[in-house]
């Protein structure tokens, strides 16, 4: 390990700010849909799939990223995603250059360069592994929220400052934000430093094994919180790419009745509104891990049938009163949606932000808690398969609008509610009612996909822990 | 061990003492809350208005004609042979 001298906020500030970007380049596409889509005349399906793609790689490439963060250290991880990404979002920037030279059209060439720019978004594990080797358990919960948080904003603020400074322009922000990220990798590769001691490096590699990964991905409580933040950031990340459209085809006559004519005006209020989410469901998310803190200290637990004798039981019950939250602001979005009232539905939309941002913080308050030994395996498969939501929930509302017609376009919420949350929602109740380890639960046992050989982090999982 | 270990720390996160940090970061999470509610109250009060505030007024990107039609003659160009030439029509 390098020997520089820094300090942990150094490092934390460094994640924030190297995935706060990677979140800007994965999401500077969403931010021109209106002006892509017109340029190259895609229809509402166009559009859906454009908006899906941005999340097409995380699923799988998440896990990866947590295993590639555990095995070669955060802070290579980190230089390798800008590198990789900040190049493609350059090549995409000059899609009418190179697309001739390789025999694609210019629309083609430009989407699978901003699928390739899109992988940014497994940076997520990598800095949730960068700072859980920095930080202690004591103070975990905050500096994974800002962390977090800080980040994910970067999503909104590229739907709101990009087509201000750009305009229509999105060649140009493709190119800058490549460069920038040149730029922070360079800054990452002067001052990062993988971890704390040398102990965390060792045992971050140690834990990174397929058995271990086999073991965790197969909890009834990992899929349970897998699935809860699939409900709270993978519903982020699909309505960061699915909104700028939304409120642009779902409320054209509102928005030109409000003033908005050309394309450019309509595109800055479509981001605007969309922003509104984005901002809620990033900024929020500490304050939610500091709520969730506060549950605990109260030792507050309302719901039946969940578990109230773990010592983290109050932030279960947290994370479920979001996932109602987030339930019943879809269902809203729906009514104001039909009901053309565009206010409404952009005020709805604030509070729905903050409904996500419980869900989000909630579900990373426990996770480190419940899979104590081996965060980043666990951090992998959660934040990763999660965004799978991502991807189906912006098909599920083009392929509604395109089936129901009129106001079709504004069923989806309520759909995607009733037709897949709910379940959810009944599955966490179930996975989270084992007053002893739920974590302990699973598809195989300990012995099964860990051998003979537990190791001794296993026991932390397996062993009655945490039992008033 | 274990057993121990993660109680302990559980039983930590709620007496520990924070370093100097944690009290700026608590500060950070408010403002960051803050800056939600402003850009919140920000886009419904422009929704309301219907004034959209762009710093970048000039359109960079737009679709131009396939055929842009000669600068008409000029007298005092003192070309001789300068004839009109209007563009076909599709």
């Amino acid at each position: 390990m390098r020997n520089i001298k820094t300090h942990k906020v150094e490092q934390l500030v460094m994640a924030a700010v190297a995935f706060f970007w990677c979140f800007l380049l994965w999401f500077a596409s969403a931010a021109f849909v209106p002006t892509i889509a017109s340029q190259f005349d895609l229809g509402i399906k166009g559009v859906a799939l454009l908006a899906s793609s941005a999340i097409w790689t995380a699923p799988l490439a998440r896990p990866v990223a947590g295993w590639l963060a555990d095995r070669i250290g955060a802070t290579r991880a980190f230089v390798i995603i800008l590198v990789v990404c900040g190049g493609f979002s350059i090549l995409s920037g000059m899609a009418q250059t190179f697309a001739p030279m390789v025999g694609m059209s210019e629309y083609h060439f430009l989407f699978w360069t901003r699928v390739i720019v899109a992988t940014a978004g497994v940076s997520f594990v990598v800095g949730i592994q960068h700072v859980a080797q920095w930080f202690e358990s004591e103070e975990m919960g905050a500096a994974e929220g800002l962390y977090a948080g800080t980040g994910n904003v970067g999503a909104g603020v590229g739907a709101l400052l990009l087509p201000r400074i750009y305009g229509l322009d999105y060649h140009a922000a493709f190119i800058h934000l490549g460069i920038v990220a040149f730029i922070i990798a360079g800054w990452i590769i002067w001052r990062g430093v993988p971890a704390k001691n040398m102990e965390k490096l060792h045992m971050a590699k140690k834990t990174a094994t397929l058995r271990d990964t086999a073991f965790v991905w197969t909890r009834h409580a990992a899929i349970a919180l897998m699935l809860a933040y699939a409900m709270s950031f993978g519903l982020e990340i699909g309505m960061n790419a699915w909104l700028p459209g939304y409120y642009k085809m779902g409320f054209a006559g509102a928005i030109k009745a409000l003033g908005f004519h050309s394309l450019q005006d309509v595109q800055i209020a479509a981001g605007s509104f969309a922003a509104v989410q984005s901002f809620n469901a990033s900024l929020f998310r500490p304050l939610s891990g500091w709520i969730s803190d506060i549950w605990q200290r109260n030792r507050w637990m309302p719901f039946p049938l969940l578990s109230k004798k773990l010592q983290y039981s109050p932030r279960i019950h947290w994370l479920m009163f979001a996932l109602l939250c987030i339930t019943t602001m879809m269902i809203l979005l729906t009514i104001a949606g039909m009901s053309g009232h565009i206010v409404a539905s952009v005020i709805i939309l604030a509070f729905f932000g903050v409904a996500v941002a419980f869900g989000t913080g909630g579900t990373f308050a426990i996770v480190p808690l419940m899979f104590r030994e081996r965060p980043g395996t666990a951090a992998g498969f959660i934040g990763g398969v999660s965004c799978i939501g991502g991807i189906i929930y912006p098909l599920i509302y083009g392929n509604v609008a395109t089936s129901f017609g009129i106001g079709g376009i504004h069923l989806g919420y309520a759909i995607v509610a009733l037709v897949l949350f709910i379940p959810f929602i009944l599955y966490f109740v179930w996975a989270m009612h084992w007053d002893i380890h739920p974590e302990g639960h699973g598809i195989g046992s300990k012995e099964k996909w860990l051998g003979d050989s537990l190791l001794p982090a296993i026991d932390g999982v397996l062993e009655p822990v945490g039992i008033e | 061990m274990s057993r121990h270990g993660i109680t302990e720390a559980i039983t930590a996160d709620e007496s520990h003492v924070h370093e100097p940090w944690y009290k700026y970061g608590i500060g950070v999470l408010f403002l960051e809350a803050t800056i939600a509610v402003a850009v919140s109250v920000f886009a419904i009060s422009m929704g309301l208005s219907g004034k959209p505030v762009a710093f970048k007024k000039h359109v960079v990107f737009e679709k131009k004609p396939a055929l842009v039609a000669p600068a008409p003659c000029q007298a005092s160009s003192g070309l001789s042979d300068c004839t009109t030439v209007t563009p076909e029509k599709s």
